[in-house]
């Protein structure tokens, strides 16, 4: 291309991607600028929850303080916990792998911009819900780990819990959003020759700390539903009298809680991961150790959620395993720790101010990890669980693996993020003040958790020996937030008024540094060839495929939005996916989820019924935005490769996106197994009064309707291949769906005590009304299946939109058979003998 | 630095110091405290010291161990052979301080939003409720039987030893040895709502000659 033609390129692309000005800004989808908003938003909650944190160390002071009455600082350090970790950690890491992903793995986008746009108007809703309870003065006073019987009615009749509860779970569903996204974009959206073993090591914390996310976040959700349902209509989940456990929501919670923190560390370990080899001027050591080491970390983080739990009661050699599990962890971290060391020492290392925060890290972040090894033995965590020691430990953990780790990266891509040139001094003022108020704060407070304070006391007595170490830790907070003022306060400065970045000021090697600094919203003009893990460094080509034009999909024919699909494993390009404009679809739907949600937190349930269908229906309309009406011949994607359209090839983004969904979807139902039978196990007061005796036709019938649901959408999948209409076998899915789901309903109508009598009536109920709610969804899919056949979305070469939902209906119909199994087998083998 | 360990050492006393220990356990548990903490200082300046030679380090030359070396050596050996010792010695430890064998003495401890309810019996039925009041007699196997009316709340003596939670529906079973008479404090330690900060409870270590003769006085007292 000459360079007017290119210039021309671009302005037109620039034209495709921007998102509109004034009102349209609502409808923006572009992943850098919902990854800003994600970060932007969740800076906002960290400095509210930074300020609280002010509040609590006022407090604490002095000894016997009048400052703040037992019902303030119970909302307090419940909204700090609370805040910090869903609203500012978890938001902050979906906002920075939003924004960078893209630019990291060689696209324009992510491959469902519009989910994202989803997450953060349901991030930004669930959020309000918290501060607007707080400014009223009903924030949540349970603690962030709502543990029943304290959260329950009875003992918190209150709006409280609801708001949490509730906010929290609106909070989740953009967290699901951003784990389906970032999976199906990792494995299919990256540039030509990207393969897995050439990934930035980014795109790898990336991808595990989604499949944990996929697996973490059902737990938590389930927990709060069952709470919901619990306080809203007295079903007794976890009311000891009535066949309930208190001990199962801590199970539910810390099977969410502790995965959780490897959640938030593993992508600041990337950042690490990312900065290190710039630095030392040489690629990382030990690439595929630290992959082994972060896919390791992945599996034991969620075999050592009991040593929060060590002072419950559970039989000695059970929580061995538990602590053995808690200390081997440590051993994918050291790994990690010893490859950047050895990158380091096989460089030439220079000094820059993102290293020194790179050091505090190191030093605040490891003695974080060897006390976390101290908690895991269990008579130590006998004494110390409970008290400041944890504290002090978390904190450690917490900013030292993940604040210090990210204020390190700010500086480090700002120049790419902003255009603006680093500056040195103001940030290393900053440093100092955080690292030593942070010590100041924290060091010392190991000891007086084991001088015996205990946590959440919103006060004490004078003469326990715990005056000085506290007011030492209130000095030491005032010191540790001025650094943060300090910090923001340098961003902002240079953000306004700093010198331009010259392009690649750390001279580093991967694909990112390759972009204008800031970054075009389709970040590339052309999508390069990869041959190397750092093409900056290795390869002389990168640049002229990208700026002029040579590599892949360089033009903006019909207007589309392109980026290339790629083979999860190699690399190879195998398809074009065309990526969606903005769209106010996203809010509207966010928004009707807000209805649905706050009916129920006002008791308003006819509100929340007509929130949730009319949410069904955006969501509805939203799907039918996608798709092509008529067959295309494969495309040319330039660098002499014809690749298919998206619509029209077997494993589609959408097509990756169902199956991630019902992963997290059979996470979710296993645990509600897991519940069941927990209870059925463990829970005092069991067994209920009646087991479920009757209704074998009803379930028989149920069983068999979802087989033939699930064998319809089959059918229609075969003649829709074969060329023949796939209403038949469509019409057999709406029709079956409908009647199992009807069966399903009558059952709990009349097979199933009361749910408020006993938690087995409770649980049974709940999980016949998942099934019911599955067997209906299909049926509705059924029917919006044949809409889009009548209107020419489905050929036989775009077969999508039936083999997307056959994979729903399968799920259904397994679930279906397992669940009805349970509930109509369990009782004549085990009850009776109960 | 004296006037460090002196001002830590002091720090460390206390009527609710688990780093002060009166009992058995908290003996056991506040020896491997220290051995841990110094295992922490030793692998910080470990750490640090190593990330400090390396980025700051004068000369050019890469290191002469080999990459795997590292990555084998400080990655895998070293936390693995740590962290068996420790679980062996976790293991024993925690074992020896479960409810085995008779006790000597049994109290049911219930707790409340906001108080602690202690009962006394003996095997005349004679029988005794104390409130926020403990008196344990030295050097005696003693299980605390833990329940609780309303909400979790959490046992702790931290003078005596670890801590055990009260749940609904359950009961939970702690055996605490006291080596040493005196006064010391026990608390809630599991949030339980508005008043949780105070929730605590005094405890009196007596001889056990003494111990003996408030009982007996304390059972003809009660109503």
């Amino acid at each position: 291309m000459t360079p007017a033609q290119l210039k021309q390129q671009r302005q037109e692309m620039a034209r495709l991607y921007a998102t509109p000005p004034g009102w349209g800004r609502l409808a923006a989808v572009n992943h850098s600028v919902i990854g800003l908003r994600f970060i932007v938003l969740s800076l906002v909650f960290f400095i509210i929850g930074g300020l609280l944190s002010m509040l609590i160390r006022a407090q604490l002071a002095i000894p016997g303080n009048q400052f703040l009455d037992h019902a303030a600082y119970n909302q307090i350090f419940t909204m700090h916990g609370t805040v910090m970790m869903f609203l500012f950690a978890i938001p902050l890491i979906e906002g920075l792998a939003l924004y960078f992903i893209p630019k990291f793995l060689g696209a324009r986008d992510l491959c469902f911009p519009r989910l994202s746009a989803f997450g953060f108007w349901c991030y930004l809703f669930g959020g309000s819900i918290l501060l607007v309870a707080m400014f009223a003065g009903v924030a949540p006073d349970s603690g962030w780990f709502m543990y029943t019987p304290l959260s329950s009615g009875q003992y918190s009749p209150g709006i409280n819990s609801d708001v949490w509860l509730i906010g929290i779970t609106f909070v989740e569903v953009s967290a699901i959003a951003f784990a389906i996204e970032l999976v199906a974009t990792v494995l299919k959206v990256r540039s030509g020759g990207m393969s897995l073993n050439r990934m930035p090591l980014w795109g790898w914390y990336i991808l595990i700390t989604a499949l944990m996310m996929v697996v973490g976040f059902p737990p938590l959700i389930l927990g709060s539903v069952l709470l919901e349902i619990e306080r809203a209509f007295s079903w007794p989940f976890f009311d000891a009298a009535l066949g309930g456990d208190p001990l199962l929501w801590q199970h539910l919670f810390w099977l969410f809680g502790h995965p959780e923190v490897y959640i938030i560390f593993l992508p600041a370990a990337a950042a690490v991961s990312m900065m290190i080899p710039t630095f030392a001027r040489r690629p990382i050591v030990g690439y595929h150790w630290i992959v082994a080491a972060i896919i390791a970390t992945g599996f034991i983080s969620f075999g050592l959620w009991v040593h929060h739990m060590f002072t419950v009661g559970i039989p000695h050699l059970a929580l061995l395993f538990f602590s053995a599990a808690s200390m081997f962890v440590a051993i994918p971290t050291a790994i990690q720790f010893f490859a950047w060391l050895a990158t380091l020492w096989q460089g030439k290392p220079v000094p820059s101010l993102p290293m020194l925060y790179l050091f505090g890290f190191l030093f605040i972040f490891v003695c974080g990890g060897l006390t976390g090894v101290m908690l895991a033995l269990v008579p130590f965590n006998w004494q110390a669980h409970d008290t400041y020691f944890v504290v002090a430990h978390l904190h450690y953990v917490l900013i030292g693996g993940f604040v210090f780790p990210l204020l390190a990266a700010a500086h480090y891509w700002l120049p790419l993020m902003s255009g603006k040139a680093a500056s040195e001094s103001m940030g290393k003022w900053a440093f100092w003040l955080i690292f030593i108020g942070f010590n100041a704060t924290f060091l010392h407070m190991h000891l007086t958790g084991l001088v015996g304070m205990p946590r959440r006391i919103y006060t004490y007595p004078e003469g326990l020996g715990w005056e000085w170490l506290n007011l030492a830790s209130s000095i030491g907070g005032f010191i540790l937030t001025i650094g943060f003022a300090a910090f923001f306060l340098d961003l902002i400065v240079r953000l306004r008024a700093g010198g331009d970045s010259p392009r690649n000021p750390w001279a580093a090697g991967t694909l990112e540094w390759s972009l204008d600094h800031p970054p075009a919203p389709y970040n590339f003009t052309a999508l390069p060839e990869l041959t190397s893990r750092e093409p900056l460094w290795d390869q002389d080509d990168v640049d002229d495929q990208i700026r002029k034009g040579e590599g892949y999909l360089p033009d903006t024919r019909r207007g589309w939005q392109e980026t290339l699909g790629v083979h999860p494993v190699t690399g190879k390009p195998d398809q074009i996916l065309i990526l969606p404009g903005p769209s106010y679809l996203p809010l509207i739907t966010a928004a009707l989820l807000g209805v649905f949600f706050v009916g129920f937190l006002f008791g308003l349930y006819w509100l929340s019924a007509l929130g949730a269908i009319a949410a069904l229906g955006a969501a509805l309309r939203w799907a039918w935005c996608n798709g092509l009406t008529r067959d295309f011949d494969d495309q040319d994607a330039g660098r002499g490769l014809s690749l298919p359209l998206a619509p029209q090839v077997h494993d589609a983004p959408g097509w990756w996106g169902m199956v991630v969904g019902l992963v997290v979807n059979g996470t979710f139902y296993i645990t509600l197994l897991f519940g069941y039978l927990y209870l059925w196990a463990v829970a005092p007061a069991w067994p209920p009064e009646q087991f479920v005796e009757s209704g074998r036709l009803a379930a028989v019938l149920a069983g068999l309707a979802s087989l033939a649901c699930s064998g319809g959408f089959h059918l229609a999948v075969r003649s829709n291949a074969a060329g023949h209409s796939p209403l038949p076998g469509l019409g057999l899915a709406l029709l079956t769906g409908l009647v199992a789901s009807l069966a399903l309903a009558w059952q709990i109508a009349h097979d199933v005590a009361s749910p408020t009598s006993h938690a087995y009536a409770a649980v049974t109920s709940f999980l016949l009304g998942y099934l019911a709610v599955h067997a209906f969804l299909s049926a509705v899919m059924a029917g919006f299946a044949a809409l889009r056949w009548r209107h020419g979305y489905v050929s036989a070469r775009r077969s999508l939109d039936l083999r997307v939902p056959r994979l729903w209906a399968a799920y259904t119909a397994a679930v279906t058979l397992v669940g009805l199994g349970l509930v109509q087998g369990l009782p004549s083998l085990l009850g009776s003998g109960g | 630095m004296a006037l460090l360990v002196i001002l830590t050492a002091s720090a460390c006393q206390g009527p609710v110091s688990a780093l002060d220990p009166a009992g058995q356990g908290a003996a056991d548990i506040a020896w491997i405290t220290w051995v841990m903490i110094a295992g922490t200082l030793f692998f910080m300046a470990l750490m640090t010291g190593l990330w400090l030679h390396a980025v700051y380090r004068r000369s050019d030359r890469p290191l002469k161990l080999s990459n795997t070396t590292v990555l084998v050596g400080g990655g895998l050996v070293l936390p693995l052979v740590v962290i068996t010792l420790l679980l062996v010695y976790g293991i024993r430890s925690g074992h020896s301080m479960l409810p085995i064998g008779a006790p000597d003495l049994e109290i049911r401890v219930t707790a409340y939003q906001w108080f602690w309810e202690f009962e006394y019996s003996d095997d005349q039925g004679r029988s005794l409720t104390l409130v926020d009041e403990l008196h344990l007699p030295l050097g005696q196997r003693i299980d605390f039987h833990i329940d609780t009316a309303d909400v979790i709340h959490s046992f702790w003596i931290p003078a005596l030893g670890g801590k055990m939670d009260a749940i609904p529906g359950r009961t939970n079973t702690l055996r605490l040895v006291p080596t040493r008479a005196g006064q010391f404090g026990g608390q809630c330690a599991e949030f339980c709502g508005a008043r949780h900060a105070h929730m605590h409870f005094a405890v009196t270590v007596h001889e056990p000659e003494d111990f003996q003769r408030w009982l007996d006085t304390a059972f003809e007292d009660a109503p």
